[in-house]
């Protein structure tokens, strides 16, 4: 016991490794949320007339609106108005090579060990870096640009291709879905923006790093991903925020468009700060994510690893739309100390022969709450749907919890769907065979979790699948069940 | 008519009777029904939005007008009919309701049947503390609106009670008999059950209507086990189509305890179950097994919660459906283990075989827990007949038809197989292959 409470001791006291703040000068919106705020956000951005008239129809949407009540996470209520919801690190002239950007945000992607400079190219990823809503250097282009596939950051893409912007905005999230949606069509900052275009292969992983960085900025990123026919892209999106002590909100969105043949392969690992051992600050992540299998046989795959924020509350979607499409969900959960999750999965199966796969495992040590929220629907025209579902829970310690709400609405009779669902803790047995042979009881769960997790981590991109077994090891270091 | 005219109804039938009661309002049970009552009426008929409700809307149901008040006078059709559908059950022992009243006359062996009945008034008078405990105790879930209607209107309500130590060899049937010759109506019926420890005993629980028009069962119940007894229900829904019941069950058990619940349910237009269990001591076991068979227009939902309260226990539930033409079947089943409840085992699956493309199944396994040393899972699967398996019997020379009623009877005598009384399992076993051989005509 004494061992065990040690061990437990050890691990709550760990800081939060990414925990620093970057002083650069900042440029703000006034605090609070009003119709002037949109235009300003717009105005600062030169956006074209259609989409402050986007923002406006969301803005003025949202306004009708009430907050959701109904999610498994409880936190104080919101307040809207105390919220800045622009910050860009002011603009120097145009930047020619990476020498020229400020060496303090250079500092700051180094200890996050992004390979943005030339040595670290070879690493064979193209960084869109996104450091507090503005796009600041992005590498790779020449060689993306080669192939036709435009990779930049949605500002930029306004500009450059607003007929695709215009035609795929809210297309898959329109602006009336949700609370949150509406909020982030209203003032959403900046974010990526990815084209495919037919018949191409993306030769590379394409990768993006958002970080929250201002005090008091809510960070509203849209990201946007079309793959036309025949085309494929792996996109991986990682997240660290430095410690703060107020809870900071987090409302994107994310829309993936997947045509004829197409396949996008979507990972994130997310570690945002989670807010201390008391359960006070961290980072509100309250995303909406969803793709579209428009195309037949097309294949729209995420993939998550969630260890960071204090809530979490997002189920990416996919709509299987096309005939013959595939959709697939794999997450790891992972909450500690006062964390909480309601995470999951909606496959809205449309389309004849569609299949969907969702394996999400959940962990809760601490006092934390995990939630797994699962929606399969097959609509009648969708003949010889096939689902499989499942849903694994582990607890360590007696004071967390593990919840489970799929619901399955299955409207015809030549489908299958299956779910199965189990809630344990790690067994006695195994530890001791691990024990017996040497093995620390740490290091015995280490390797009992990484087992557990592996069927998830086994989808992540290389590097991706490194960080995340770090990521998973340091999140549960010592929580001995 | 409206949901409107359902409260309106209600409301006046609930303030005649509360004038009827001469001054003993203060009476306990009276003050009981009267907090339900207004428990309705500020709840009132839920609607699509509350997610306990999402699946099914009541307000097609309620646009019938519906009375409160049933004739008193049994006509000689009805008389025969209840006479003939007890000929035809054959019970041993047999509690008779008519219109949500008991008819001595017409209960069968109950003078020698081990169990004590008791008007609900009448208990309180006699064990006015432990009534207390009793009556409308059972924390009572969100989804059980319906619960507060039978609680109010509960004047005829009763007490099965089984002294410590009782073991009945013969399982009570409890027929409710509903005449809707005049009217549709509204027949509210509100019972408890007490087992006292070691005590051993089994019900059967069936409604039957009669009429033309249609009859709405509200019925509630509360089960109360003690220490080592055992208590087997049987719920067999078969009534006829014009006919729809709404049914609550809270069962409370201590420690050592047994309880094995089995609902069959393949008539009626709607049929609500909310079932639930709570464990109160070590050792407790909970059994729950449906069964539903839904066709046309049918709307059977099953919502189900065993709350794992204490350290111990084990739950084992089971739901099997099988839908056909345009019928919607709902399953929920929540299963909480609370922090306490170390060592706990929930088992729970829910398996559906949709036979038309017009057919829904909407289903909600729920499990929330809060203790880590558990076993808990639940499973869910859908899907049509399997086309190997018919395959194969036909390659062996049966019939498509023999083939399909072989497979589905087969998957469904799982939950059938948990019914002890054998005369029951033949005659749901009868009616389950005529239902289907309707179908594959």
């Amino acid at each position: 016991m004494a061992n065990e409470n040690e061990l437990l001791t050890e691990l709550t006291d760990s800081e939060y490794k990414y925990g620093f703040t970057s002083d650069i000068e900042q440029e703000y919106a006034p605090k609070g949320l009003s119709e002037d705020t949109v235009r300003f956000i717009s105005q600062k951005k030169n956006e074209p007339e259609f989409l402050l008239e986007f923002r406006l129809k969301a803005y003025r949407h949202w306004l009708t609106m009430k907050d959701p009540q109904w999610q498994n996470v409880n936190f104080p209520t919101i307040d809207f108005q105390d919220i800045i919801y622009y910050a860009a690190p002011k603009k120097k002239q145009e930047l020619q090579s990476l020498d020229e950007v400020d060496p303090e945000l250079l500092k700051t992607f180094e200890k996050l060990g992004i390979p943005l400079s030339e040595q670290k190219m070879l690493a064979g990823v193209a960084v869109d870096a996104v450091f507090d809503s503005v796009s600041v250097a992005t590498t790779f282009k020449d060689k993306l640009a080669e192939k036709g596939i435009v990779f930049c950051s949605f500002s930029e893409a306004v500009h450059s291709h607003p007929e695709l912007i215009k035609k795929y905005l809210g297309s898959v999230v329109p602006y009336t879905d949700n609370f949150y949606a509406a909020l982030n069509s209203a003032v959403f900052s900046d974010g990526s923006f990815c084209y495919i275009p037919k018949g191409v292969r993306c030769p590379m992983e394409l990768s993006t790093y958002f970080r929250i960085n201002a005090k008091n900025t809510g960070q509203f990123e849209r990201t946007l991903i079309i793959a036309d026919d025949e085309s494929y892209v792996s996109y991986l999106e990682g997240c660290t925020a430095p410690m703060r002590d107020e809870n900071q909100l987090h409302a994107a969105v994310v829309e993936l468009v997947a045509h004829e043949k197409a396949e996008i392969k979507y990972s994130t690992v997310q570690n945002w700060y989670p807010g201390d051992k008391n359960g006070v600050g961290g980072i509100y992540n309250f995303v909406t994510k969803r793709g579209i299998c428009k195309g037949i046989s097309s294949k729209i795959s995420w993939t998550q690893v969630e260890t960071g924020s204090a809530i979490t509350w997002k189920y990416p979607s996919v709509v299987l739309q096309g005939d013959n499409s595939v959709g697939e969900f794999y997450s790891v959960a992972v909450t500690n100390n006062f964390q909480q999750a309601d995470t999951g999965t909606k496959m809205i199966h449309t389309g004849k022969n569609t299949r969907s796969r969702i394996v999400s495992k959940g962990i809760s040590a601490g006092k934390s709450q995990n939630s797994y929220r699962g929606l399969v629907k097959v609509l009648k025209k969708a003949e010889n749907a096939r689902n499989f579902s499942q849903c694994d829970s582990l607890l360590m310690g007696d004071t967390c919890g593990a919840h489970t709400f799929p619901y399955l609405e299955i409207g015809n009779s030549s489908s299958v769907v299956e779910h199965e669902a189990t809630t344990s803790k790690i067994n006695e047995d195994i530890l001791f065979y691990c024990n017996q042979r040497g093995i620390s009881q740490e290091d015995a769960v280490a390797l009992i979790v990484n087992g557990y997790c592996k069927e998830v981590l086994n989808q992540l991109p290389m590097e991706f699948a490194v960080e995340a077994q770090k990521l998973l090891a340091i999140s549960l270091e010592g929580s001995v069940g | 008519m409206s949901v409107d005219s359902f409260v309106q109804n209600f409301k006046n039938t609930f303030e005649t009777a509360q004038k009827a009661l001469n001054g003993s309002s203060k009476f306990y049970p009276n003050v009981v029904r009267a907090n339900a009552f207004e428990s309705f009426l500020k709840s009132g008929i839920p609607t699509t939005k509350n997610e306990e409700w999402k699946y099914v809307n009541l307000f097609p149901f309620f646009s019938i007008d519906f009375q409160f008040s049933a004739s008193q006078v049994i006509s000689n059709e009805f008389a025969i009919f209840i006479k003939d559908s007890i000929e035809s059950i054959n019970p041993d022992v047999a509690l008779v309701l008519v219109n949500g009243k008991i008819l001595p006359q017409l209960c069968k062996n109950l003078d020698s049947y081990e169990g004590k009945i008791l008007g609900l008034d009448q208990y309180y008078n006699e064990h006015p503390d432990e009534f207390t405990t009793l009556f409308h105790s059972l924390q009572l879930s969100p989804n059980t609106i319906f619960e507060n209607v039978s609680t109010a209107l509960s004047f005829d309500g009763f007490v099965v009670q089984y002294d410590k130590n009782v073991v009945t060899e013969k399982p009570l049937f409890l027929l409710n008999f509903i005449d809707t010759t005049n009217n549709h109506i509204v027949i509210p019926t509100r019972y408890i059950v007490k087992a006292e420890k070691l005590s051993q005993a089994s019900i059967i629980e069936q409604t039957l209507t009669f009429g033309p028009n249609t009859s709405l069962s509200i019925a509630t119940s509360e089960v109360f086990v003690d220490e080592q007894a055992n208590v087997t229900i049987v719920k067999l829904q078969n009534d006829k189509k014009e006919s729809i019941v709404l049914d609550s069950m809270s069962i409370a058990q201590k420690s050592s305890s047994t309880v094995t619940s089995t609902t069959v349910s393949y008539g009626s237009s709607l049929i609500r179950n909310n079932h639930r269990a709570v464990h109160n001591g070590s050792n407790v076991h909970t059994n729950m097994f449906g069964l539903a068979i839904a066709q046309d227009k049918q709307v059977i939902d099953n919502h189900t919660e065993i709350d794992h309260a204490t350290a111990h226990c084990s739950s084992t539930e089971s739901y099997k459906h099988i839908l056909s033409d345009s019928s919607t079947v709902v399953f929920n089943g929540k299963v909480y283990v609370r922090e306490q409840a170390q060592k706990t085992n929930a088992y729970q699956s829910n398996k559906t075989i949709l036979l038309s493309d017009t057919a829904t199944i909407n289903s909600k396994p729920q499990l929330e827990i809060f203790a880590d040393d558990v076993k808990c899972s639940h499973g869910a699967t859908c899907g049509g007949i399997d086309e190997e398996a018919i395959f194969y019997l036909r390659s062996r020379g049966i019939s498509t038809k023999d083939a399909m009623s072989m497979l589905t009877l087969a998957f469904a005598e799982d939950v059938i197989m948990k019914i002890e009384n054998e005369s029951v399992r033949t005659r749901i076993e009868e009616d389950f292959l005529t239902l289907l051989s309707n179908r594959t005509k």
